[in-house]
């Protein structure tokens, strides 16, 4: 047998719908328009979907988190998270939910520390879609991973299996909702990349819009598919980190300056 | 004898339609549901009555999977319409009888889940505390670079230990 085909092959098989994957990784990682002329693009990316069309996988949502931006004590993007979606303070922090939280990573070897959010990293690749048993946990069209709450029977089998601890299971009674961010007791739930927001056509989240209001502008939420949007354009041209990157999740939220 | 009977069939019979509405008095009272705004309701009465869980679910799936938020058959747009303040300015909750879902569930014994996770209210009756609560968002993360791999710093608090501050 022809050695290359072999390799082809026996890539496909570890890596299935390998194809796609390759077509987002460019899109992703590399970033490269695509475009048959200068100008022209193969497809037309709208930020504001008609209101009642559902989402397509022509926009791929994604976050980047620029580590020298993000300042150290600063909690805005939390904060701002937590009125958002109403998430409250039970008084028990310990199974209190946490949709983002401020991390401060640091070198044993130099000392050096950084400060950066860490919450869903929204992969393309989700391990808790593949390990939930109710079909609760899946990935959006446009790259954004939910739980369908309806669903959701609240074994927190997507909890074990997320690589960065991104899902709170909610113990308690809720009272006091958002209407547009419902949660309850007995279900999972994590980072929606302000899908509410998304869909209104708001083109950010409330952590991205504190961030920049505290005047940091070190997240950066935009289409990933987009070649023209400032995340895909700030990947482009200084690259970025995916935490865990050898798990070959191909996150949707990437991070500079690790 | 008979025919005299038959004469009297109608009356008979009309007094059993005039006792009917009386007997009614003795049953459980229709709920008396909530005023709503608007001049309409998105489809007509009787098929709301019978099929709005349809319509309700019907667009959950398109919401939550396709991000259609449209308001026709929106659920926070039924809360919005059927939840109107009361005299006094207060809104009613779901567990009280004059809500609009509550009246008419209450009367159907029939059981509603909706509101353990979604609002009862519109968006704007919901009054809410100060989130200016220090929540749980610092903790000690060290960074092996040599095993490039995130791991707790341990400091013999265990992962659910609280570092506010002491991170900084």
């Amino acid at each position: 047998m022809n050695p290359e085909k072999m390799t082809q092959e026996s890539g496909a098989q570890e890596q299935p719908n390998s194809n796609r994957r390759q077509f987002l990784g460019t899109a992703a990682a590399a970033l490269g328009g695509l475009s048959i002329a200068p100008g022209v693009l193969l497809y037309s990316v709208s930020h504001a979907k008609p209101a009642d069309q559902p989402v397509t996988d022509a926009v791929r949502w994604g976050m980047l988190v620029d580590t020298s931006k993000c300042e150290d004590g600063c909690n805005d993007c939390v904060t701002a998270c937590n009125e958002e979606h109403a998430l409250t303070d039970t008084g028990r922090p310990e199974t209190d939910a946490q949709w983002i939280r401020k991390l401060t990573v640091k070198d044993r070897l130099s000392g050096n520390s950084k400060s950066m959010p860490m919450m869903c990293q929204h992969c393309e690749h989700p391990p808790c879609v593949d390990v939930c048993p109710t079909g609760a946990s899946f990935k959006r069209a446009d790259g954004i991973v939910l739980v369908d709450k309806h669903i959701c029977i609240g074994c927190r089998y997507c909890m074990m299996a997320c690589p960065y601890k991104a899902r709170s299971f909610i113990h308690e009674e809720i009272k006091d909702q958002k209407v547009e961010a419902p949660r309850g007791k007995g279900c999972v739930e994590s980072c929606t990349l302000c899908v509410h927001k998304v869909d209104r056509g708001d083109g950010t989240t409330a952590c991205a819009e504190a961030c920049a209001k505290a005047g940091h502008r070190a997240l950066i939420f935009g289409d990933l598919n987009d070649p023209n949007s400032e995340i895909s354009q700030r990947l482009k041209k200084f690259g970025a980190t995916q935490i865990r990157a050898d798990l070959g999740l191909n996150t949707g939220v990437r991070y500079q300056g690790l | 004898m008979i025919r005299s009977m038959f004469k009297l069939l109608p009356l008979l019979l009309g007094l059993v339609f005039i006792a009917g509405p009386s007997y009614a008095g003795d049953r459980v009272k229709l709920p008396e549901l909530a005023p709503a705004k608007g001049d309409k309701c998105v489809e007509p009465t009787d098929v709301m009555r019978r099929d709005h869980m349809e319509f309700i679910l019907h667009q959950r799936d398109e919401t939550v999977y396709g991000g259609i938020r449209t308001s026709k058959h929106s659920f926070a747009e039924c809360i919005n319409c059927h939840v109107t303040p009361r005299a006094d300015g207060s809104y009613p909750r779901v567990s009280e009888k004059d809500h609009f879902c509550a009246s008419c569930h209450s009367y159907a014994s029939v059981k509603v889940d909706c509101f353990s996770c979604h609002a009862d209210r519109p968006e704007k009756a919901i009054k809410r505390g100060a989130h200016g609560h220090s929540h749980a968002s610092f903790k000690n993360f060290d960074v092996d670079t040599a095993q490039h791999r995130l791991a707790y710093k341990d400091d013999g608090s265990g992962i659910t230990a609280q570092a506010e501050g002491s991170a900084q």
